[in-house]
């Protein structure tokens, strides 16, 4: 009985350890867990607030390059890295991505036009996919 | 003995308590800001579908806009007038309206501007030749093709 006041003490420390350890690793836990949510959650709001079409005339014989539309409610990022162009499938190197009404502040806003032009295939009668950095695309038939 | 054990366990389901609440406290509001950004997001491309379904455009030739007059534009020397009809339930930006021709980039000389009420018709001009493809499209993606002839 004389060890029974240590004993005591033993077990009442380890619990409030035990306890704590909890407390850390569940905080630690919900902490990246609601991160995620909240990374995922901003990616699926840029991914719903953008939103792009491919206007070229498919009436039209020959093409001077892509035109895509953004018809979304967020600027988009127009520089030729960010954009992936395929031509019946095929990844097409796109040569420039100049904006054809821009608003002067240089950004692919909503409403404007980005014009890609690539070099070696016309595109009529071909299947055209644009996608953009968040992977919102489009395809258009020409 | 059992007495100090339950006050250790008591103690312990305490710090355990205030732990869950503390997490939960400053976790939730990050989580809820997050999931009614995307709820906001979500409304926006229900709005943005309905616009896109409310906007209708069509080109005439002639200011009567007539049915028969619609998707043609007549060929004249210099430059062309032609008419466009807002013909969705939506308004329209003038000064938004791209044109193609012949499947290149162009622009209404002179350049257009103001809004077009639902049922609204105005005149545009392009310099445009027999035969040419004209395309104007919506800021939202909606779109009307013409021939010249």
């Amino acid at each position: 009985m004389a060890g029974t006041p240590a004993s005591q003490a033993i077990f009442f420390i380890a619990s409030v350890i035990i306890a704590s350890v909890v407390v850390v690793a569940l905080y630690g836990t919900t902490g990246s867990l609601s991160g995620a949510v909240v990374v995922r959650n901003s990616h699926l709001t840029d991914q719903l607030k953008s939103e792009i079409v491919i206007i070229n005339d498919p009436a039209a014989s020959s093409h001077p390059g892509v035109y895509v539309l953004n018809t979304g409610k967020t600027s988009l990022d127009n520089s030729t890295d960010t954009i992936a162009l395929m031509v019946n499938g095929v990844y097409q190197t796109i040569i420039t991505s100049d904006i054809e009404n821009d608003d002067g502040n240089l950004q692919w806003d909503p409403s404007e036009v980005v014009n890609l032009t690539i070099s070696g295939v016309n595109p009529a009668g071909k299947s055209v996919k644009v996608v953009v950095a968040n992977g919102v695309s489009d395809t258009e038939q020409l | 003995m059992f007495s100090t054990m339950g006050f250790g366990i008591s103690v312990a389901t305490a710090i355990i308590a205030i732990g869950l609440i503390l997490t939960a406290t400053v976790h939730y509001e990050r989580v809820s800001n997050s999931c009614e950004s995307l709820q906001d997001a979500r409304d926006e491309k229900h709005a943005m579908r309905l616009s896109e379904l409310d906007t209708a455009i069509g080109v005439y030739s002639t200011s009567q806009y007539h049915y028969e007059d619609q998707g043609s534009i007549e060929n004249t020397s210099g430059s062309d007038n032609f008419y466009i009809k807002n013909t969705g339930t939506t308004s329209i930006d003038k000064a938004d309206l791209i044109v193609l021709v012949n499947g290149a980039s162009d622009s209404f000389n002179p350049e257009l501007s103001g809004w077009a009420y639902p049922g609204d018709g105005f005149q545009a001009t392009l310099d445009l030749d027999l035969g040419d493809d004209v395309k104007i499209v919506t800021a939202n993606g909606r779109s009307v093709h013409a021939g010249v002839v």
